[in-house]
């Protein structure tokens, strides 16, 4: 049985709906449940998270059983899923980064690492323009946040 | 024998308090030599922002610094209070909070910070005037009506609250377990609602400091006001200490604290201040408007107050069985 | 008095140069802060509250309805032209006003947004001046059992929020449902999900998700193509709407007009739950609902109307009962207070000139929204131009401050970068974000009401049949269920016969 490309979209995310799902109704069992007339706070959590493993299960079994031709919608031929590691990776470390830096290396330090982690691509090949797109964003942020509206945010280490 | 060195230290003794003293004057003196942060820890507009952001510019004014006020909302007051709990006691930091956070919630759900040793009061600011009502179309005009209701219809009278666990749930609580009957909660996200379904009938009962506009138009019956003194806007009104259950005192306080360790000299000038601007009278007119009278107490009197609600508060919590599952 | 002479009163009130530029300084400030998605008028209204207490009521009041406007619109303008929503509401406005961004064609998407945003602001204001007593009581109709009918059906249209699969934009919305359990529940007290940390007992940011999910998704999807150069906007066509645009944006705007101003009267639910169905009820009568996710005028002028619409009206429960329907009123409502002045029935008669006054800001706000957004779409449109490599730093930096900025909080910084990750893996499985975030907020909302209503009913499920409007919300949704499968079924036939 061959995978049509179409296919591996959907029985990926039917997969991980029904993990998801999974999840849900384990970690939501353990609060109590009660009764459909008097919930109790598992309740609902449980069934929505039944609803969503079930609907995984279906849409990865039905990708399965999709036949050559019968690929719904655009997918067909659009080629692999692109994961973009690199973009993804850098740009995550942007956000988490300023939220480790924000509180005690303050604001201008904050942004500089999300400028340099989001703009991984050019710092060697077009680093002034970096420095330049930072200063700029520390410059309207700090005029606007710190002094303009009062945040009770250092600018620089504490 | 006494030696010339061991004088010194005999001689200086007495003096000691004094320069000690006049160190500590001086601490106060030169406070605040920056920006001091304010911590309320509810979101802008709710809880104790309200008066945070009413008093403020009064400090900022009598001590000639920005006053930075720092909303840091979340698990019932708990990060706020934490985060001012473990701050630097240098006086630049301080807490402004609605009571519940130090004598309610601790005692419901963990927290990270012991409410009676990590912070210190510096003075208590105002106190929510918590006013029982109905909804009109009952035939409850006074207390008694109201508990004779409910004696008759065991299981069938809702009061609203703002949530599990919050002064407006505990105050109505009191009554209960002071009356003995059964009414039944109905737990709300924030007054607002509670409010809405009070006024559609589908609660029959609602404790609340905001809710003159209501009465006045008639939307709403006031049929008693907590504690056991008067409210000036509600001269009608009896008090439950009046209507026979001085048991029913809702502890709905606003008041300022510093993290332990903050220098006393530091705390009492604040204390001073915040007193003064509390009992200013355009201060007054503006607080009534919220329904809350102010309550200029010192240290002293306020760390009573907040033992005696921790005890309070507690008890009804046990005996009403009050849990968040 | 008679209602002419009232509203001339407002007016006279109002039309001060002294106001109209507290209007005009207010709806700029809010535009500037607006942009940072997470710093809507809430927190700006929370912020520049002090300032207006040395203002005379009337005049602070149309500053901060300046600010609200202000604010609110600005999330719709990056909403359009960045993937990044500044506000709940304005979610639904990426889903067709991006692309067409995309597509070279931000200018019209901007200013018909302006045009729909100005036009349901005018009806909206004449609503709240004549009709205000008699529609405050039609929000207190509804009762828990009622919200959770309504709320159901809601969730129902979900899935019309996209075009991928039913099975799969129905798991999203209940993915979102899901979500919105983390956190406190109301009914019990109980923490859901909080994995120990305090962090999480209020639930999940809606902003962390919202910026996760679709503006950091997106630029992280499309710095990772960059290398194939794919370019932000294809050449701009003009600035202005065309003919065609206008043509079909009207029936639109109409219709979203009336639903926001119908919505906009229920406490809690209305702004958010209008844009949504209103960008739904436009894909389902289009004569080719394909067009939509892709650029479909009609995706932006529906809701931006159904959503503005919806802000006014969300005025009266206040204005005239003084119920605060949501945060930002129950802040305007403080300021009021401290001022002086009690919002409620009393209101009308004891302070006319105030609330005269107030109706006649409001729409004075609206057209100094429409005097400043309108030639600010030629800036906004040049900022576009600028190469995306240059831009999407700046998104990114924006979206870290707004999300932080709602609470102070770091952890909402990192819970965003969660929902990027996962927006990304979502984005590149045909998983649509916009039912997740719909299920987000309602989710809480239908279980809260259907605890509360079995509550009250002491265990009685015959209650979600037996109150009238509840009943009519079934139905309601059953039909739409049977109305959305079958375009969906046929939808499907058109695409397998024309591939």
């Amino acid at each position: 049985m061959r995978l049509r490309i179409g296919d591996a979209r959907r029985l990926t995310s039917g997969l991980l709906f029904l993990t998801i799902g999974g999840f849900g109704m384990i970690y939501g069992a353990r609060y109590r449940m009660g009764s459909a007339t008097h919930m109790g706070p598992g309740y609902f959590p449980f069934a929505v998270a039944a609803l969503i493993a079930l609907l995984g299960a279906v849409s990865a079994a039905t990708s399965l059983r999709t036949e050559i031709g019968q690929v719904e919608g655009p997918e067909g031929g659009r080629g692999p899923i692109q994961w973009h590691i690199v973009p993804l990776l850098c740009i995550l470390a942007g956000v988490v980064a300023f939220g480790l830096l924000i509180e005690h290396a303050g604001l201008v330090l904050a942004i500089a690492a999300v400028v340099i982690l989001g703009c991984y691509q050019r710092l060697l090949t077009r680093p002034l323009e970096v420095l330049a797109i930072g200063l700029v964003l520390i410059a309207i942020a700090v005029a606007l946040f710190i002094h303009g509206l009062g945040m009770p945010w250092h600018a620089f280490p504490a | 024998m006494l030696s010339r060195r061991s004088l010194v230290p005999l001689l200086a003794a007495p003096l000691l308090p004094r320069l000690a003293g006049r160190a500590w004057a001086d601490e106060a003196a030169g406070f605040p030599e920056h920006s001091i942060r304010m911590i309320v820890p509810y979101p802008p507009g709710g809880g104790g922002d309200a008066i945070a952001r009413v008093v403020s510019p009064k400090l900022q004014e009598a001590l000639g610094q920005t006053i930075v006020i720092d909303n840091r909302p979340g698990a019932g007051a708990s990060i706020g209070t934490d985060l001012a709990a473990k701050a630097p006691p240098d006086g630049y930091t301080i807490l402004e909070t609605p009571g519940a956070a130090l004598t309610v919630n601790p005692q419901l759900m963990k927290v990270p910070y012991d409410p009676v040793r990590d912070l210190m009061p510096v003075a208590m600011l105002t106190r929510a005037v918590m006013v029982f009502v109905v909804n009109p179309k009952l035939p409850i005009q006074t207390v008694q009506d109201l508990v004779a209701y409910a004696k008759a219809n065991p299981g069938k009278f809702n009061f609203g609250s703002a949530g599990n666990g919050t002064i407006t749930q505990l105050s109505w609580e009191m009554l209960k377990l002071a009356s003995g009957t059964d009414m039944v909660h109905v737990p709300y996200k924030g007054s607002g609602p509670a409010i809405n379904d009070l006024m559609g009938g589908r609660v029959q009962g609602v404790v609340e400091s905001v809710l003159l506009p209501y009465i006045r138009a008639g939307q709403m019956r006031a049929v008693a006001v907590g504690g056991d003194k008067r409210w000036q806007s509600l001269p009608d009104v009896p008090t439950m200490a009046e209507a026979g259950y001085p048991s029913v005192r809702p502890s709905a306080w606003y008041g300022v604290f510093a993290p332990r360790g903050t220098p006393p000299a530091i705390v009492t000038k604040l204390s001073a201040l915040f007193r003064k601007i509390v009992s200013a009278p355009e201060m007054a007119e503006k607080l009534d408007g919220i329904g809350m009278v102010p309550e200029p107490l010192d240290s002293e009197d306020f760390a009573k107050v907040i033992r005696d609600d921790i005890e309070t508060n507690g008890k009804v919590i046990r005996e009403a069985h009050i849990t968040l599952d | 008095m008679s209602v002419v002479d009232n509203i001339a009163l407002g007016f006279s009130v109002a039309v001060t140069p002294q106001n109209f530029l507290y209007c005009l300084a207010g709806a700029f400030l809010g535009t500037l802060v607006g942009v940072f998605p997470g710093l809507g008028p809430v927190t700006t209204i929370a912020m520049l509250l002090p300032f207006t207490f040395k203002l005379p009521a009337v005049a602070s009041l149309i500053m901060l309805s300046g600010i609200y406007y202000g604010a609110h619109h600005s999330g719709s303008t990056t909403a359009v032209m960045l993937n990044m929503p500044g506000e709940p509401t304005s979610v639904v406005i990426c889903i067709d006003g991006h692309p067409m961004a995309r597509q070279g064609r931000a200018g019209p998407a901007l200013a018909i947004a302006a045009l729909a945003s100005f036009f349901a602001g005018c009806v909206a204001v004449v609503i709240i001046a004549f009709f205000s007593p008699p529609l405050a009581s039609v929000g207190l109709m509804f009762g828990p059992a009622d919200y959770a009918s309504l709320i159901v059906m809601a969730l129902v249209t979900a899935s019309a929020l996209s075009s991928e699969s039913l099975i799969t934009t129905t798991a999203m919305a209940a993915l979102g449902v899901l979500l919105g359990t983390v956190g406190t529940d109301v009914n019990s007290g109980t923490i859901r999900f909080d994995f120990g940390r305090s962090a999480l007992d209020d639930g999940v940011s809606f902003v962390a998700a919202a910026v996760g999910l679709f503006a950091f998704a997106d630029v992280i999807t499309h710095v990772g193509a960059l290398h194939e150069r794919v370019p932000l906007s294809a050449k701009i066509t003009g600035l202005l709407p065309t003919r065609a645009d206008l043509k079909a944006s009207t029936p639109a705007i109409l219709r979203g007009t009336a639903i926001g101003s119908a919505f906009g009267i229920l406490p809690g639910t209305g702004p958010l739950i209008s844009s949504f169905a209103s960008y739904v009820m436009e894909r389902q009568l289009a004569k080719d609902p394909s067009r939509f996710g892709k650029g479909a005028i009609e995706g932006v002028a529906g809701p931006e109307a159904a959503n503005n619409a919806a802000a006014l009206t969300h005025f009266i429960p206040m204005l005239t009962l003084g119920i605060p329907a949501g945060a930002a009123n129950a802040l305007l409502m403080g300021a009021l207070i401290i001022q002086g002045i009690a919002p409620g029935p009393l209101l009308i008669e004891q302070h006319a000139d105030l609330f005269w006054g107030v109706v006649a800001s409001m729409w004075i706000g609206n057209l100094m929204l429409l005097v400043l957004n309108l030639p600010l779409v030629g800036i906004w449109v040049r900022l576009l131009a600028i190469p995306y490599r240059v831009l999407y730093p700046a998104v990114l930096v924006f979206c870290c401050i707004g999300v932080y900025s709602v609470s102070n909080a770091t952890f909402d910084l990192y819970l965003a970068a969660v929902f990027a990750f996962a927006g990304f893996i979502f984005k590149q499985l045909d998983c649509s974000p916009a039912p997740l975030i719909l299920g987000l907020v309602l989710g809480p909302m239908l279980e809260e009401n259907t605890r509360r209503a079995l509550l009250l009913s002491r265990g009685d499920f015959t209650v979600f049949l037996t109150e009238p409007i509840s009943l009519a919300m079934l139905i309601l949704a059953v039909v739409l269920v049977f109305v959305f499968s079958r375009s969906a079924f046929r939808d499907r036939q058109a695409r397998l016969a024309n591939p």
